[in-house]
């Protein structure tokens, strides 16, 4: 057995959140709030150790005075308590959608133009034409200007929900195993590191 | 035909006991299968290969702790081949939690190298946190420093470290390498802001769940290649003649993997058996 006090905090909460799989219940909830409390403190902690108290104690005082108009903008969200003041709030995220919106339609684009562009492909090998063909039918599936009763639609539609099924499969597939190797992780981290029963 | 149908409605209860002794059995008792390499983790591993000693790669950790299990064996064995090829090291973090385990497993794959053990901020670094992640690895493009307030993970001053001073910008003259641990939708915020601006298509390092959205990606060159899961991980680990814990999972993906061929095949069973009870 380990002789780490980490060790074994860590070990028991990981048995406590597998208690979940019987139902909820209080073990599974220490756990839960556990794990929110410590995710939110470490970011908060993180970001103003990290970033705003460098800004404040040391960029600001060092003539970074520009620094001051987006810290006062962000502060205005905490006018959100007020009745009367929290219009205020709005102005900081105005700013964020903004910038967001603006920063989307600068990038992201190209990436799709990219992807468009990608989606065509020479018809010399069998993949590239079970590719078009899915491709294809999956855009007819989502065409519904001339109505699922014509023939070139219809049968479109049909191949591509064969697509869609094919690449949701793929996809949930992926994930279970994905999933799993989340389970061993703990698995291997209790049998291991706790238990001392492999190496 | 009575017994059959109760296959269609096995309880939740017996299925977890199942997976429980599944992954714990592979763990216990591993099974030395063998990894086929596939042309894109051969590709990955070509990639970082062909980097001349004194390079610099970029590492952009965009996990949660909850992925640790899938990419952590393989962010040690890229880290391992590019200490092996001479590359000094950059690591900025997306995700807060990330940061705390890009430390962490530094501390312990640079034992192994004596330049890069004694060399932290000359042979690799570890930024700080910036909480606009997206946003900072844009401005990295301009100036690393700037982008993470000059402070890296233990707090000291950026700009006083000889290797951002030699690479201050991430940028294709200054990094051969872009690389993207991910498990969300950081490689297309990577192809975004750095990839297509900077002419640095990624190595991306993607969770099992993630391959068959990132793969389009591949196949358009906006991302340079591809390591597909733990799978991935594993059979890097193969060319890297480097067995660590990836090729460790593979006995429980494949044990895993049959267990859920056996259920299908039982509930699917007793779905036909159910049926035909129905009709009769």
């Amino acid at each position: 057995l380990s002789t780490t006090i980490g060790i074994w905090v860590a070990a028991i909460l990981t048995i406590f959140a597998w208690t979940y799989l019987y139902g909820d219940n209080p073990l599974w909830r220490i756990v839960e709030y556990l794990y929110v409390g410590l995710a939110v403190g470490y970011m908060v902690g993180t970001s103003i150790l990290d970033y705003v108290w460098p800004t404040v104690a040391r960029d600001i005082p060092h003539g970074h005075w520009e620094y001051v108009i987006p810290a006062v903008i962000g502060l205005l969200v905490y006018f959100r308590y007020g009745k009367t003041s929290a219009w205020l709030a709005r102005y900081p995220i105005a700013v964020l959608v903004g910038y967001g919106a603006g920063y989307q339609l600068g990038f992201q684009p190209r990436t799709l133009l990219g992807q468009i562009a990608g989606s065509f492909y020479q018809l010399n090998k069998f993949d590239n034409w079970v590719i078009t063909v899915l491709l294809l039918g999956g855009l007819l599936y989502f065409f519904f200007t001339l109505g699922k009763n014509n023939p070139v639609v219809k049968g479109g539609s049909w191949v591509g929900r064969y697509g869609i099924v094919l690449a949701l499969g793929a996809s949930f597939g992926s994930t279970l195993l994905y999933r799993y190797t989340l389970f061993y992780g703990r698995a291997l981290f209790i049998l291991r590191d706790w238990l001392h029963l492999v190496h | 035909v009575n017994g059959m149908t109760k296959l269609a409605h096995i309880r939740n209860g017996w299925i977890y006991v199942l997976i429980f002794a599944v992954v714990f059995f592979s763990i216990l008792v591993p099974i030395a299968l063998p990894i086929p390499v596939q042309p894109q983790t051969r590709k990955a591993f070509d990639k970082v290969n062909a980097l001349p000693a004194g390079s610099n790669a970029f590492i952009w950790m965009s996990y949660g702790s909850g992925a640790t299990a899938e990419l952590n064996p393989m962010f040690d064995a890229l880290v391992t081949h590019l200490m092996e090829r001479g590359v000094n090291i950059v690591i900025a973090s997306r995700t807060v939690d990330a940061l705390q385990v890009a430390w962490k497993e530094m501390q312990t794959e640079v034992a192994a190298f004596p330049d890069y053990a004694k060399g932290y901020g000359s042979k690799w670094v570890v930024l700080g946190w910036n909480p606009s992640p997206d946003v900072a690895i844009r401005q990295a493009t301009s100036n690393i420093a700037t982008a993470y307030n000059n402070v890296d993970f233990t707090g000291k001053a950026l700009t006083d470290m000889p290797l951002i001073k030699q690479a201050p910008a991430l940028t294709a003259q200054s990094y051969a390498l872009g690389i993207v641990m991910d498990d969300t939708d950081g490689y297309l915020q990577w192809i975004n802001r750095v990839g297509q601006p900077e002419n640095l298509p990624p190595l991306v390092g993607a969770i099992q769940m993630e391959v068959p959205v990132v793969s389009p990606y591949v196949n358009t060159g906006q991302i340079g290649a591809i390591i597909p899961g733990a799978n991935g991980a594993a059979q890097y680990e193969v060319l890297l003649h480097h067995p660590g814990g990836a090729l460790r999972t593979q006995n429980t993906a494949s044990l895993a993997a049959l267990l859920v061929v056996v259920l299908l095949i039982l509930g699917n069973l007793g779905f036909v058996a159910e049926r035909r009870q129905k009709a009769a």
